[in-house]
């Protein structure tokens, strides 16, 4: 093979944030294979330095405008641990709805924004609105739900601002979250749709076995708390997570790489899916069937697939979840003493387990963070699934070969913004 | 007051809690002249999140107001139609103000302009800029007295 390929995708489109792929091939040999991440850091570690407990979280959700609420529950969930709070059980409660919420926005947006139109043949989400209204139209609905959710939990469509340390500045009704429940459930017929969109999808085939990392509990499929578990067999506690989180630089990426066991691992909704699918509610477990995601999935084209079985799963258990919310709900004072100290928090944002640690003086103030964010740790498994992709499909024409990888970095739904901790959505 | 043929939305984008960022919702608070020609929405953060309303009210003509830099004095202000919009606006919605006008092109036969003023301050305050909110105040005044809807007519 004498093959000559080379592809420069400068601004990867549909992606959060900005990424170039780079593809180089000389007489058949891979010579360059990356995806270089070009956004400048952010500095959030450094902006939250000096600053007091209770100032982080409304910081931090700043990373994001699309998953801002896995930012501002992580950082409560750090900053508790380091001061020595202890959620109640119904802030625990109201957490896990508020954060089901945030998961089916962001897949949603994930699903239908980013990556039908490379199924559906169409540049973007705006021609998609010509051949497909429809399908934008429920798209749209779908995510205002997710943001309702938001609004009625914590105060605001996007960036929390009710959930803070400790519990929530307000507690929504009985009668609201019953209202919030018939809304939830008068969307079954879209979230219907999306299982049957999915199911016309063709997934292209490639596997790359990997090791996939997540946050697990005993007794629920895990998005807040738990311990980190690993493919590999392995748990860890939170307070090692830079154990299997091991940061490191490379030249071509503003964003930090990590590895855990092995040269890389993934995650986010397959990483879970494969991890904790027995976990799952039985509504999710049905769709995964139905999509054809059979565990352990080694496609991270599936990425997306899992994303739409998690959006079942907190479909269904949103509904349980506020049934007994609307049984126990009860205004609730936040009161606790705080002390020096460090803690690690974890939760599972939409991309995957999202870290952050943070420790306090004698006087509330922030003296050291750090942040470790999903689609840094995903970095070096994209660029070694690239170059394990780029010689099985090198005889296709450059532009299905550059099309290939979009899409493969599309279904990691990288939030470069996130990783460098910089905001910026380019469509085409 | 204003004197329309047709039926005309306007929508103000941004965030109350980042200074001047919060100048569409500002200026929509202070407008409440709503009739059967005119429409006013304040759509926040998510402006996606109204699609499927000004769908159904299927306007001709939107402008939309929000914070925008155009890299002039603060308080500057500069109408462009839908294909100068810029790619990226100073609002803090997580979809672009390119996208967002994209879909309301696709779902209505309107007309999108961009009312845009240069802010001067997008700290984490609430409030206006004393430049920022005269500015708004005139063009209050400029819509209620009907001059920049009949001027893209």
């Amino acid at each position: 093979m004498t093959k000559n390929v080379k592809i420069d995708v400068q601004y990867v489109t549909r992606v959060e944030g900005h990424g170039n792929i780079i593809i180089d091939v000389k007489n058949g040999q891979l010579v360059d294979c990356k995806l270089q991440i070009i956004e400048p850091p952010r500095f959030f570690e450094a902006m939250v330095r000096g600053r007091k407990f209770g100032d982080i979280p409304l910081i931090t959700s700043r990373i994001c405008g699309i998953c801002a609420v896995s930012h501002n529950t992580v950082a409560n969930r750090s900053v508790e641990n380091a001061i020595g709070v202890v959620p109640s059980k119904q802030t625990e409660l109201l957490r896990k709805i508020l954060f089901h919420g945030e998961m089916i926005q962001s897949h949603i947006l994930h699903v239908y924004f980013l990556v039908a139109p490379d199924f559906l043949k169409v540049g973007s989400v705006i021609p998609l609105a010509s051949t497909h209204p429809d399908i934008v139209k429920r798209a749209l609905r779908l995510k205002k739900l997710g943001n309702h959710i938001c609004e009625v939990l914590a105060g605001r469509h996007i960036h929390p601002i009710a959930s803070v340390v400790g519990g929530f500045t307000k507690i929504p009704s009985k009668k609201e979250l019953a209202e919030l429940k018939k809304e939830i459930e008068k969307h079954l017929p879209d979230f219907e749709a999306t299982i049957e969109l999915c199911k016309t999808l063709k997934i292209p085939s490639f596997e790359r076995r990997t090791e996939y990392v997540a946050l697990y509990k005993d007794d629920e499929y895990a998005f807040i708390d738990g311990v980190i578990k690993s493919s590999d067999g392995d748990k860890l506690n939170l307070k090692d997570y830079k154990k299997k989180a091991a940061e490191y630089i490379v030249k071509h990426s503003a964003a930090k790489h990590t590895k855990g066991n092995r040269d890389s691992y993934m995650v986010g909704a397959l990483a879970r899916v494969n991890n904790n699918f027995s976990q799952l509610s039985p509504l999710a477990k049905e769709v995964a069937k139905q999509l054809g995601l059979k565990t352990p999935c080694y496609n991270p084209y599936m990425n997306s697939i899992a994303q739409v079985v998690e959006c079942a799963h907190c479909y269904e258990d949103i509904i349980r979840l506020l049934d007994i919310a609307i049984d126990t709900a009860k205004d609730e004072e936040i009161t606790f003493t705080p002390k020096a100290g460090t803690g690690v928090g974890a939760v599972e944002a939409p991309r995957g387990i999202l870290f952050h640690e943070y420790t306090f003086d004698d006087a509330g103030v922030c003296t050291a963070a750090n942040c470790i964010i999903p689609t840094g740790q995903n970095l070096e498994n994209i660029d070694l699934d690239m170059r394990k992709l780029v010689p099985e499909i090198i005889d296709l024409p450059q532009d299905e070969i550059r099309l290939m990888l979009e899409m493969l970095v599309r279904a990691y739904d990288p939030c470069i913004s996130c990783a460098t901790h910089f905001l910026d959505v380019k469509f085409v | 007051m204003l004197s329309l043929s047709k039926f005309t939305l306007i929508l103000g984008i941004g965030n109350s809690l980042r200074g001047d960022d919060g100048v569409g919702p500002y200026i929509i608070d202070k407008l409440k002249i709503e009739n059967s020609q005119l429409k006013i929405l304040n759509c926040g953060v998510v402006p996606e999140d109204y699609i499927d309303e000004i769908s159904e009210l299927s306007p001709d003509k939107i402008f939309i107001i929000d914070a925008a830099n155009f890299e002039e004095k603060p308080g500057t202000v500069k109408i462009v139609d839908e294909i100068n919009i810029p790619e990226k606006s100073l609002s803090t919605h997580n979809i672009s103000l390119k996208v967002f006008v994209g879909l309301l092109k696709q779902f209505t036969q309107a007309k999108v302009f961009l009312i845009g003023i240069q802010p001067e301050n997008m700290d984490y305050v609430e409030g206006l800029s004393k430049t920022v909110k005269a500015s708004a105040d005139r063009l209050v005044e400029q819509i209620v007295e009907g001059s920049i809807i009949k001027k893209y007519e």
